[in-house]
């Protein structure tokens, strides 16, 4: 093998390796269940995607900078909860709400951030307790579903090029600026330094303290642009809707080639992961296979990526 | 290099750090009479005999989980699957038994295996595999509920028979509930096992520093994994006085285990660092935890509420026990 393209796979290895397993999936599928590429259920798996794709991004930052967020389920929650009951309010609702909605998602990026820089308790011990704030704080507010999102915001999410909607849009504009961001500006140098070894970031110069709470407000704040889409799905508050994407997120990071012990993986390599992660999601929906067997498959696929990622880590 | 780094710590101790001392230790017993203050203040009836066993009662199934995530904290593991476990097992002992006294031998022989199973997968993912315990044990958590939904399409049956009744609700001298009993019972087994025996010893040398344990001898992944599997077994118990309990079976109401079981415990002043804490503080933890929310009931402030204190209290007082991190 030549040196250069030796030296592509050294780096990289873990994003082709995920693709090429994207690809005999989605192979698979394809030939075992016709249904799968009816333009139809592929514009569904697209629906799907989206938010979890969004959250990912977040997630994979998060781990690479050797954290790992808890609160990106709470947090879309929380946004569609808002969305739900402010939009409508006034002519300004929607704008005011989607600025408050970020502001909020910027205060609890900083309260984990902070949290984790000040204290030596572990992030995700830090996220499970602020979570649980979060969650509580959702509650006092709403138990059940309700409020509506505006149809203007609703139809704007979901104006659609062939299979393609707006909200597909903003996946990919984000999955490019956030890959651009971590692969060619100084933050996402840091993030990776700080990752592999924070006294070593310190001390190449890195405000190691600024660094690990933009990580934490990136996560939120994508985790409100991922609710904000499933409130434009839904048209309304639901104050658990977010719940599952804690662990597909995670499972998605993983998949992708990320790991716990932080400076690894790649934004590219966490969209796979979502991708094999809605999958899933959609084979079984589609398979007619009782949605109980969901819990099954998504826990044994989450265990079966930690366990390949904990190989990785020894060789 | 953790040694070292605590050595530091040590001889710059202010007032701050020897308060944080004080507090992990006694500081539990301390906050557990203020509440009872407080809660008497607010309103007597609380403080009564009577009303102080029923939430005994109501708290002696999360006792049971709390005394095995202190065991698996302390050597520096953790559980988040004890809620999806803990109602399996209700399911599987009201549905199998369907209130049938000739099969209470066969309900408890299966949930008690099924707990050490539970125990073992948690127990080989985290010390075998070495993954990140709170990340597989939400992967378990999973798979167990996907058992449960199975199990039962969707909702819950049957009926425990009457002895796991009597062990879940019933009383002695009409007073005293059996299920606190159980509790009791367990809780000094284990405060025993932990203080008087080697095996005790051993749990505190693998969580408080796991080379040095294997270098005087101790098989560090065989301790852990035995105590991930006595854990399994703890839980299958409070799911036995679960299923006794609840009259009926339900698949909702265990996803307040995991958090209130892990607030109990470092209430209680068992760390995450390992090697530290022990069942004494995790029961009055329990206890805080109970009593903390019968009386935000009592004052019309429900469940929403209480996540966000018991949040509150966790990172308070973790912060409290680890101190500051001063190194980057």
């Amino acid at each position: 093998m030549p040196k250069k393209l030796r030296k592509y796979w050294e780096r990289f290895n873990s994003v082709i390796i995920v693709y090429v397993f994207l690809i005999v999936v989605l192979t698979a599928v394809s030939i075992v269940f016709p249904v799968f590429r009816s333009p139809r259920n592929l514009s569904n798996v697209l629906i799907q995607i989206t938010p979890l794709a969004i959250i990912a991004i977040g997630q994979t930052i998060a781990l690479i900078g050797g954290g790992v967020d808890l609160t990106v389920g709470v947090v879309a929650s929380f946004t569609t909860v808002l969305a739900g009951n402010f939009m409508g309010q006034s002519p300004f609702g929607v704008f005011i709400t989607i600025i408050f909605i970020f502001l909020i998602a910027i205060v609890i990026g900083t309260v984990n951030g902070v949290i984790c820089n000040e204290t030596k308790i572990p992030p995700l011990i830090v996220t499970l307790a602020t979570g649980s704030i979060i969650r509580g704080i959702i509650l006092s507010y709403r138990m059940s579903p309700g409020g509506s999102v505006p149809r203007a915001i609703v139809h704007f999410f979901n104006i659609e090029f062939s299979i393609f909607s707006i909200a597909t849009v903003v996946l990919i504009l984000l999955y490019v600026i956030f890959t651009l961001i971590m692969s060619r500006t100084k933050f996402g140098i840091s993030v990776y330094a700080m990752g592999g070894n924070p006294e070593f970031a310190r001390m190449a110069g890195i405000s190691v303290k600024k660094v690990r709470i933009m990580t934490y407000i990136i996560s939120a704040v994508l985790a409100a642009v991922a609710g904000l889409v499933i409130s434009a799905r839904t048209g309304t508050g639901i104050p658990n809707v977010g719940d599952p994407f804690l662990m597909d997120s995670l499972t998605a990071v993983i998949i992708g080639g990320a790991t716990f012990a932080g400076g690894q993986g790649f934004i590219v390599g966490s969209f796979a992961g979502a991708v094999i992660v809605s999958i899933i999601h959609n084979v079984l929906n589609i398979s007619n296979v009782s949605p109980f067997y969901q819990y099954i498959a998504k826990g044994a696929v989450l265990l079966i990526a930690m366990i390949l990622n904990s190989r990785k880590k020894k060789l | 290099m953790n040694n070292k780094n605590m050595g530091i710590a040590n001889n710059n101790r202010g007032f701050l750090s020897k308060f944080s001392n004080f507090f992990r230790v006694g500081g539990v017993y301390i906050a557990f009479v203020i509440l009872l203050v407080i809660s008497g203040i607010l309103s007597p009836r609380t403080l009564e005999p009577l009303h102080i066993l029923d939430m005994l009662q109501n708290g002696s199934v999360l006792g049971i989980i709390v005394i095995a995530q202190t065991l698996l904290i302390i050597t520096r593991g953790i559980d988040l699957s004890v809620g999806a476990h803990v109602i399996l097992i209700m399911l599987l002992v009201d549905g199998i038994s369907m209130a049938n006294p000739s099969k209470t031998a066969l309900v408890i022989v299966v949930a008690l295996a099924v707990g050490m199973s539970v125990g073992l997968l948690n127990g080989l993912l985290a010390v075998k595999l070495k993954i990140e315990p709170l990340v597989s044990s939400i992967g378990v958590m999973s798979l167990l509920t996907g058992i449960s939904f199975i199990y039962t399409k969707g909702f819950g049956k049957g009926q425990a028979p009457p002895f796991v009744r009597e062990l879940g609700s019933g009383q002695i001298f009409r007073v005293i509930p059996i299920s606190v009993i159980v509790w009791a019972v367990l809780a000094i087994a284990f405060i025993f096992i932990l203080k008087k025996t080697v095996f005790g010893r051993y749990i505190y040398a693998i969580g408080s520093n796991p080379k040095s344990a294997s270098l005087v001898g101790i098989n560090v992944e065989q301790t852990a994994i035995l105590v991930y599997v006595i854990s399994g077994l703890l839980v299958s118990i409070a799911g036995i006085l679960l299923a006794g309990y609840l009259s009926n079976p339900t698949l909702a109401g265990g996803e307040t285990y995991p958090l209130d079981s892990i607030a109990a415990v470092i209430l209680g002043g068992t760390t995450f660092a390992g090697g530290k804490g022990g069942i004494g503080g995790s029961i009055i933890g329990t206890l805080i935890i109970v009593f903390l929310a019968s009386l935000l009931n009592i004052l019309g402030l429900g469940h929403p509420w209480k996540l966000i204190a018991q949040g509150l209290i966790i990172l308070v007082l973790v912060f409290s026990y680890t101190g500051r991190n001063r190194s980057v």
